[in-house]
């Protein structure tokens, strides 16, 4: 048996956010037992509990947030490490929780389904992600997935009525398993080839491995490669491995999805990142650089494709949300890229990609990800704040229709939604096509044009879907018998700091690329 | 007398340099008062916002132009470096934009040449507003008139006080949409609109060269300052030459008018070693590599001078000014006589330094100048539109500045320009009298017998009319008399025909434009009331109106005194004028450079009495000669046809030489053809249909098609993922096995 290794209270210190969200989560539920909800007008008022999970994300926020100025380092053994990549990222996911639980509240409230449990859920949820963004251990990171994914299941299907949450549910927990099993047997194939589920160690085993040219691991390694790939291209929602992702989204309650399309994606695109760049990098270049730039292109074309028909506007955000994932992949391609510019992917193979251009997709990915997160919460919030509970199990409830001459009933709102859909479709000066300028500056840098301009033409396409809602908003006139639901203090706080948020990003995107100087370099890379 | 007063600056220079953008702000705010709130507020207030605005910015920029005018350092002395000191307000607001090693700067100051303009412009402005409160008083778009005439102030102002080309070139754009605005100002009527739609086209025109011209000069001066073996010294770009600086920053950009000016400076030193003289050295680097500096000036002054043509209504491109006359009459005093088409002449002589680097650009100024002077009076000849007299005449008139311009003559050039916006403003505006007192007729044929009926406008037109004649010596003889005396002086080298040229040709046009003007006055001011009249009494204007055109002529009067030769003496001893020697700070450097780059020449000074007394000749020669036609042979001739000689002569003048009628057949059909050609096959049929429409379909069908993978069904979910799964692991074993 080994020795009790010798822990210190510095190996504790990035766990902190996430034992802030279990702690809160735990507090949550037992306060159902003991807490007597305070009834008004008949109905019980549970809005302490989105307030508190509200606390417990922005002091789990802050807490990362002041851990990105920690040297970076392996802690535990080296099962985790403190960088400050992780940190944002678990930053970026608190900052997704704070909106979602303030998006929730009058959610859940309009269906009298305000429980605790529901807050819980979405606390476990983050503390998964955060600690997802964290682990350096294949074992380690496959159970941070799996408490993540095991909670959003549950949260999806967390609305029983109807066919639809159900439907979701279950789909998601199929095809979820399907994909952590695809995973774990890459990692126990990669393993049996390293005798490491260590990332440092695998990654120096697989240098060994690729430098001698005898060497007969190659098979094992790259059918793991690709089973890992696939079983993270789930998570991520990548084309051909993208297919749960409308029925769910749309099936979720919509704070539900909307944390779903941001933390959940946030925290697998670095775990991504994490394990090839630990693999990846060691293994012929060629590899992974086709491996990404195929998934980004058929996430980039197919995403949007699909998208375009759509009318049903919490679906369209859905494939929107996939093809965000494919210029995601664009960056990470560009991650893997040889110095020399090759003119295609994969074409010329030279030495490894420097640490310049990678600190600088990688810081790329990080605001692209802060960008959407604020953006698709905000989207998605507009169309939670739309919703009827009657129009829900008859499916057309989310109809562009819905949005019809919004400029003139909500007119805030209606801005609000103008603001994320442009901001979505790359439009300037909003944050969304800051982000993409980062990403593409990044993949141009690395010699990726084919990608760029794949990327470019495929957000053209974008425009026409996300203008098709403003149009809707601004130029129809609206219909007879709207009914809106009241306001609700949290989804207005919820909509005003994302809509300010997606044109500040826009406009001044230094104030948080500052923040991102030391997080170009993941710790070990 | 203690006159210490004169020679001290009224306000202090440096909160004035810090403030400078308040001369620009005043009116600006001005317009968008009066056209946001312009309605509500009613036809008083919009009144007193843009009158008051304006005459803020005037005061301010008396202040200005007295501080820059009463300091006695004034005199040129060269600094240790052979730079002469220059002498000016001059603010910075910091880098405007920057791209790669371009920069420009929000920078704005107040020179020599930059106080005369903004004098003209502010005090010839306030005129007209004042003018126009009472011309506008019975229109209902009052509002939007004077928010366009405010918003036109704030550009012009801009374009003055510029210290760069770029911030220029803001205020360029800016006058010449106030001007397509107020020219189609009653744009109900279409030929109103049309007029507004051709100038502003025109100047398009021009504005696309002005552009490739101001590119080529970055490049220019980037290589210049870049290339090795003539690296400037430190003091190229760094050091500001103001004395007096609000917050001088780093480096002003390459289209910095001290920075272009100092590039000239520095040019003569450092290539004047290469065998084929400085001009023809080549520009070692850049994308220009291989081209002569020569060659490369030459081009971008001759793109400028097409946009400098374009604004200031030269050949080929003057056509628009005419039919600009659609405006309210009080916009074609400031906009289309006093100020903005004189903006070609300001640009030109901001850029003397280097223009002087280019004999053939020179001498093609002069040329064009010297033909639209003769040939803008020509057409002017038959006009019976009192307006568009006046509109060929100053066409005619900036001809003679650009005349000037082109022979070196820069302050001759600018004097004009002063003078001419006196007069000619005074002109317009008695013409607006006119129209205001007859019910908006403007043909002098229907006029006549005004003198009675509206005296203070006759007086006032009359005396600029003698003025634009010089039939006795008021300021218009002097200036454009000391412009044909520095033509026939000047000697381009290269190009010794110029100068004795332009004389003739100039000297012609004087002669015509003391015909047509004389004419002008004698049909509709003297004789009978004519029986065509719209009303059988004129009417005087109010005080209002009458009071501009009073000052204007009381100016045209007394600006004599900055042509009057032999006020001042040179340290040498040789005769020079008030305005020679204001604005010698500006144009000293450019005579020192050009005598140094050998392109102009000055041959020794002669009097320019022999001289004057040949124009005074021609001047009474013209004159007479209409007297003698329009008093004397017309009315002897009434009701007979005229002789065949004059009616073909007329026909063709009136038509304009048939000039629009060529511009029609040969440019604007085919290129409408074309354009027509164009939009039905390419735009509507391939872009429209195909390519636009064709994408979008074939794309929406495509996403339309790819939804029936999304079954809904969890085992084809499965199964794709498996697919996907099976092509990576494929791949895989594909990479592994080919090693």
């Amino acid at each position: 048996m080994p020795p009790i290794p010798n822990l210190t209270a510095a190996d504790f210190l990035p766990l902190w956010p996430a034992v802030v969200l279990s702690l809160a989560g735990m507090v949550l539920l037992l306060s159902e037992v003991f807490l007597k909800a305070t009834e008004r007008e008949g109905e019980s008022v549970r809005t302490y509990q989105a307030v508190f999970t509200v606390g417990a994300a922005v002091l789990a926020g802050g807490l990362a947030l002041s851990l990105t100025f920690e040297p970076a380092r392996a802690v535990f053994l080296a099962f985790a490490v403190l960088d400050p990549f992780s940190s944002f990222i678990t930053a970026v996911a608190c900052l997704g929780l704070a909106l979602t639980a303030l998006l929730s509240d009058g959610f859940l409230r309009q269906r009298q389904a305000e429980r605790g449990e529901f807050y819980a859920l979405l606390l476990f949820a983050t503390a998964g992600m955060s600690l997802l963004a964290l682990s350096n251990e294949l074992i380690m990171l496959f159970v941070s997935l799996e408490v993540m994914s095991i909670s959003t299941y549950a949260l999806a299907a967390y609305l029983r009525r109807g066919p639809r949450p159900t439907e979701a549910g279950f789909k998601y927990f199929i095809l979820g398993a399907f994909s952590s099993a695809l995973f774990l047997y890459g990692a126990a194939l990669l393993y049996s080839a390293s005798g490491t589920t260590h990332l440092a160690g695998l990654a120096s085993e697989l240098g060994r491995i690729f430098a001698d040219p005898s060497s007969d691991r190659r098979l094992v390694v790259y059918c793991g490669m690709a089973l890992v790939a696939a079983g993270l291209a789930f998570k991520v929602a990548a084309v051909p491995f993208h297919m749960w992702a409308p029925d769910v989204y749309e099936g979720a309650p919509t704070p539900v999805t909307a944390l779903m399309s941001v933390g959940v994606k946030a925290a697998s695109f670095a775990a991504l990142v994490r394990v090839f760049l630990a693999i990846g990098r060691h293994v012929e270049p060629q590899v992974p650089v086709l491996l990404f730039s195929t998934l980004a292109i058929l996430t980039m074309v197919l995403g949007n494709l699909l998208a375009l028909p759509q009318r049903n506007v919490k679906r369209m955000l859905a494939y929107s949300s996939i093809s965000h994932a494919g210029y995601l992949l664009v960056g990470v391609t560009a991650l893997f890229v040889p110095q020399a510019r090759a003119g295609l992917p994969g074409v010329t193979v030279l030495a490894a990609g420097t640490r310049a251009d990678q600190a600088d997709a990688l810081r790329a990915i990080l605001f692209y990800l802060l960008t959407y997160t604020v953006t698709a919460v905000g989207a998605f919030g507009v169309v939670g704040a739309l919703e009827r509970r009657e129009d829900e199990t008859r499916g057309f409830g989310w109809d562009v229709d819905r949005f019809s001459g919004l400029a003139q009933r909500r007119p805030g709102w209606a801005v609000a939604m103008a603001a994320f859909m442009l901001s979505l479709g790359g439009i300037p000066p909003l944050a969304g096509f800051m982000g993409k300028l980062l990403v593409f500056r990044a993949a141009v840098d690395s010699g990726l044009l084919m990608l760029v301009v794949v990327g470019v033409l495929t957000s053209a396409v974008g425009a026409y879907y996300y203008l098709r809602v403003v149009v809707y908003m601004f130029m129809r006139p609206p219909p007879e018998q709207a009914t809106l639901a009241p306001h609700q203090w949290g989804t207005e706080v919820a909509l005003a700091v994302t809509a300010a948020a997606v044109v500040l990003l826009g406009v001044a995107p230094g104030l948080v690329t500052r923040w991102l100087g030391p997080a170009g370099h993941l710790f070990g890379q | 007398m203690d006159t210490t007063w004169l020679t001290k600056a009224w306000a202090n220079p440096q909160a004035l340099s810090a403030n400078l953008w308040l001369i620009i702000a005043l009116p600006a705010f001005g317009a968008l008062v009066c056209g946001v709130f312009g309605r509500a507020l009613g036809r008083t207030y919009v009144n007193l916002v843009a009158c008051a605005s304006v005459l803020a910015s005037f005061c301010l920029s008396v202040f200005a132009f007295q501080a820059v005018a009463a300091d006695p350092s004034v005199i040129v002395t060269p600094a240790a470096n052979g730079v002469p000191m220059r002498f000016a307000l001059s603010g910075d607001w910091g880098v405007w934009f920057q791209a790669g090693s371009f920069s420009a700067h929000l920078g704005l100051w107040v020179d020599h040449l930059s106080a005369t303009m903004l004098m003209v412009v502010t005090g010839v402005g306030f005129l007209i507003h004042l003018y126009s409160t009472a011309y506008m008083e019975h229109d209902a778009g009052y509002w939007r008139f004077f928010a366009y005439l405010n918003l036109f102030m704030a550009s012009m102002l801009t374009l003055v006080l510029a210290d760069n080309l770029v911030l220029l070139f803001v205020g360029w754009e800016g006058v010449g949409l106030c001007s397509y605005l107020l020219i189609g100002f009653w744009y109900t009527d279409a030929a109103n609109a049309w007029a507004g739609r051709k100038a502003f086209i025109a100047n398009r025109v021009g504005d696309c060269a002005f552009l490739l011209a101001m590119m080529l000069l970055v490049l220019t001066v980037t290589a210049f300052a870049k290339a090795p073996g003539t690296e400037p010294p430190a003091v190229f770009f760094a050091q500001r030459r103001a004395v007096w600086t609000h917050a001088a920053t780093s480096e002003p950009g390459p289209l910095n008018f001290k920075v272009l000016e100092e590039f000239a400076q520095y040019m003569p030193a450092n290539l004047a070693m290469g065998s084929r003289g400085m001009l023809g050295t080549d520009i070692p680097i850049g994308p220009l590599a291989g081209h002569t500096y020569g060659h490369t000036l030459t081009l971008v002054f001759l793109l400028m001078l097409l946009g400098a043509a374009g604004k200031s209504a030269q050949l080929p491109l003057y056509v628009w000014l005419p039919d600009a006359m659609a405006g309210p009459t009080p916009v074609s005093a400031l906009i289309h006589a006093a100020t903005m088409v004189t903006a070609g002449v300001y640009l030109l002589c901001r850029m003397a330094p280097l223009l002087v680097m280019s004999p053939a650009a020179m001498a093609t100024v002069a040329v064009v100048g010297a033909l639209t002077a003769l040939y803008a009076a020509l057409i002017a000849f038959a006009q019976d539109d009192l307006k568009k007299v006046l509109a060929y005449s100053t066409i005619s008139q900036l001809g003679y500045m650009f005349l000037g311009v082109g022979v070196g003559f820069f302050w001759g050039a600018i004097l004009h320009l002063v003078t001419h916006a006196c007069f000619k403003g005074c002109l317009f505006l008695s013409a607006g009298s006119v129209m205001h007192g007859n019910d908006n007729e403007v043909n002098i044929k229907k006029l006549g017998g005004l003198r009675k009926e509206m005296p203070w406008t006759t007086a006032c037109f009359g005396i600029a009319t003698l003025a634009i004649t010089g039939i006795i010596p008021l300021s218009g003889f002097f200036s454009k008399d000391d412009i044909l005396h520095g033509a026939l002086h000047a000697r381009l080298v290269g190009y010794e025909w110029v100068g004795p040229t332009v004389f003739a040709i100039g000297s012609l046009g004087a002669l015509c434009t003391a015909f047509y003007m004389s004419r002008a006055y004698l049909l509709a001011f003297t004789g009978e009331r004519s029986k065509d009249a719209k009303v059988p009494h004129a009417h005087e204007s109010g005080w209002v109106i009458v009071a501009p055109l009073v000052i204007l002529a009381a100016l045209s009067i007394a600006l004599i005194s900055h042509g009057f030769p032999g006020l001042l003496k040179m340290p040498n001893g040789e005769p020079e004028t008030l305005m020679e020697a204001f604005l010698k700070p500006v144009f000293g450097v450019a005579d020192r450079l050009a005598i140094e780059a050998h392109s102009l020449l000055p041959e020794a000074e002669r009097s320019p009495w022999p001289g004057f007394g040949i124009a005074l000749l021609l001047a009474w020669a013209g004159g007479g000669a209409a007297w003698y036609l329009y008093k004397r042979v017309f009315p002897a001739r009434a009701g007979k046809p005229a002789p065949e000689v004059f009616a073909a002569v007329r026909a063709f003048t009136v038509h304009k030489f048939y000039v629009d009628e060529l511009y029609d057949a040969v440019l604007v059909r085919p290129i409408k053809l074309l354009s027509i050609g164009l939009f039905r096959v390419v735009d509507e049929g391939l872009i429209d249909t195909v390519l636009v429409g064709g994408t979008a379909w074939v794309t929406a069908r495509i996403g339309s098609l790819l939804r029936y993978l999304q079954t809904g069904d969890v085992q084809a979910y499965a199964a794709m993922m498996a697919v996907g799964l099976l092509a990576g692991v494929g791949y895989a074993i594909f990479e592994a096995l080919a090693k």
